[in-house]
């Protein structure tokens, strides 16, 4: 697994809302922030916790590159002719540098989530659950169920039965 | 943990859940395009095309999803 | 190195001390991130980016708000 991630606008939205958003930087040891994402992001918490991070170093802006757009652009010409949600240019830049760089993508955009399978991309995409499933493994969160229903809580999010079900699967119970 | 891709079942599975959490008596209160940006989230799970439907960038869409409890699930 | 450290260090101090607060927390959000932001790394490139401005519009921004640019 890559020590570097990059993150879209719809991933750090929600994820400056949960209580335990710190457990990012221990994962990563840079999560990088293209241009176009910090131009998405308005409103706190979001802007003041990642303008907090780059300060801090934890995160790192990524200046997208004419290689780096041109990919992005081909990535959504593509997803448009498959089955896919709508991506846009933001976290098309994302799976273009998760593709160039090797950085774990992070988002909730339901079509760059699906994006590797069905365009047969060889690049990682981690919504916040499996961010917090890894937090779990490391021992950095302690009750992984609780953990996942303080996020939908928290970020007004829910996850389905397919990841419950798999949560069960690794605590060992129903 | 593999990547499945997403299921008729859960497809629905999904949009029931966002149906049933939303707040209505908000979303009906709604100026039209808000109002129809919102119900299509809710009937697709399509963020980014939601969101480009409602005129507002993806921070305030996700915030005005909030204030109308439509849950995002994935 | 330490020069280094103790000449951003110092930097740092004098734009916080400097800085209109009272303006600065009545500003928008992004706008607000980006000179706090600013303040406290002197970085001016990311700060406008934060602050989804050009780099001049920032630093017009940046003397409203009484913000010393520290060499």
């Amino acid at each position: 697994m890559s020590r570097e991630a990059i993150a879209d606008s719809s991933f750090l939205i929600d994820w400056s809302r949960y209580s335990r958003r710190e457990v990012l930087t221990r994962i990563f040891d840079v999560v990088h922030v293209p241009e176009s994402v910090l131009r998405e992001i308005q409103l706190p918490p979001a802007i003041d916790w990642v303008a907090e991070k780059l300060a801090e170093g934890s995160f790192t802006l990524f200046t997208e590159t004419p290689d780096i757009e041109a990919k992005a652009r081909e990535l959504m010409a593509l997803s448009r002719s498959k089955p896919l949600k709508a991506i846009d240019y933001p976290e098309a830049v994302c799976l273009a540098a998760g593709l160039r760089f090797g950085y774990v993508v992070l988002s909730e955009n339901g079509g760059a989530y699906f994006a590797p399978r069905v365009l047969g991309l060889g690049v990682v995409v981690w919504r916040a659950f499996e961010v917090v499933v890894e937090a779990w493994r490391r021992e950095l969160l302690q009750d992984l169920v609780d953990e996942l229903k303080r996020y939908e809580e928290e970020a007004v999010h829910l996850f389905r039965r397919r990841d419950w079900e798999y949560v069960w699967s690794l605590v060992g119970r129903r | 943990m593999g990547v499945r891709m997403e299921s008729g079942g859960e497809e629905v599975e999904a949009r029931e859940l966002r149906r049933r959490y939303a707040d209505w008596r908000f979303i009906e209160q709604l100026p039209p395009k808000l109002k129809a940006a919102l119900i299509y989230y809710i009937e697709t799970g399509d963020l980014r095309r939601a969101q480009q439907l409602s005129g507002l960038d993806l921070d305030n869409f996700r915030e005005l999803m909030r204030r109308a409890r439509v849950p995002l699930v994935n | 190195m330490e020069e280094v450290v103790e000449a951003f260090r110092e930097a740092r101090e004098l734009r916080r001390r400097y800085a209109d607060w009272r303006f600065i927390e009545q500003l928008p959000p992004k706008l607000k991130a980006a000179l706090i932001y600013y303040i406290e790394t002197g970085d001016i490139y990311v700060a406008s980016r934060i602050a989804g401005m050009s780099m001049a519009e920032f630093n017009e921004l940046r003397i409203k708000a009484r913000v010393p640019s520290v060499t």
